[in-house]
């Protein structure tokens, strides 16, 4: 029995996507996350994260006080 | 990493094993292939919105029996078998999958379709998808010891075929 199974197993493991499948599905699901609307509401987001605010908003202030100097 | 780039990752690891788990339930390649694409797609939207998967393996497998049971509905109470074919839809038929295996295997598989769901679901997630119990268990939502027990009794029905 179990050399069976394990035969089932093995066969099952051989099939796959080809090559030429993967990547055409592939890049339609990058193009769907990058267009779809919750992909630009991560890169909002992604602006939005102190990560990025507090320099940007420190480069504002630099750049306020030398202009006014 | 960000969201997208761990979706793709996603898509990298599972897609051949997801596909294989469509392709075995639908009998089917292109329809499993189109089955597959919406996986992603439905996981994506899901990732976008509530943010990343504890268990991104286990929501994938529970998607895919989704959309599985999806087209098994349509196929069972929309369309006949004459509609199938007028407007063109590819009518599965279990002699595509059969032409991948041997005889014994297609035995096999034979005994496993005809046991209980429970045994069935069970042993076709750990010999065709290859899967530990423990990752049957998170994506049936049981413990891996009822996993187990599911397991062992299952090979005992089949035992009990050849008997």
């Amino acid at each position: 029995m179990d050399e069976i199974l394990e035969k089932l197993n093995n066969e099952a493991q051989k099939i796959s996507l080809n090559r030429d499948e993967k990547s055409s599905i592939r890049n339609i699901l990058i193009s769907y996350s990058r267009e779809s609307p919750y992909g630009a509401f991560f890169s909002f987001s992604f602006i939005r994260s102190k990560r990025v605010l507090v320099p940007a908003f420190a480069i504002i202030l630099l750049l306020l006080g030398g202009g006014t100097s | 990493m960000k969201t997208n780039e761990h979706f793709i990752k996603a898509y990298d690891e599972f897609s051949d094993a997801i596909f294989r788990h469509c392709f075995f339930k639908l009998s089917d390649r292109e329809l499993a292939k189109d089955v597959l694409q919406d996986v992603f797609m439905r996981t994506w939207e899901y990732m976008s919105q509530k943010g990343e998967i504890k268990n991104i393996k286990a929501f994938l497998y529970q998607v895919a029996n989704n959309l599985i049971i999806d087209q098994y509905r349509k196929r069972k109470y929309n369309l006949s078998l004459e509609e199938m074919k007028e407007t063109g839809f590819d009518v599965p038929s279990k002699e595509k999958r059969d032409a991948y295996f041997s005889a014994e295997v297609r035995n096999i598989m034979e005994i496993i379709k005809k046991l209980d769901p429970i045994y069935k679901d069970v042993l076709f997630f750990r010999y065709v998808d290859d899967l530990s119990p423990k990752d049957i268990a998170e994506i049936l939502n049981e413990s891996e010891s009822v996993i187990s027990v599911r397991l062992n009794r299952g090979i005992k029905k089949i035992q009990e075929f050849f008997e």
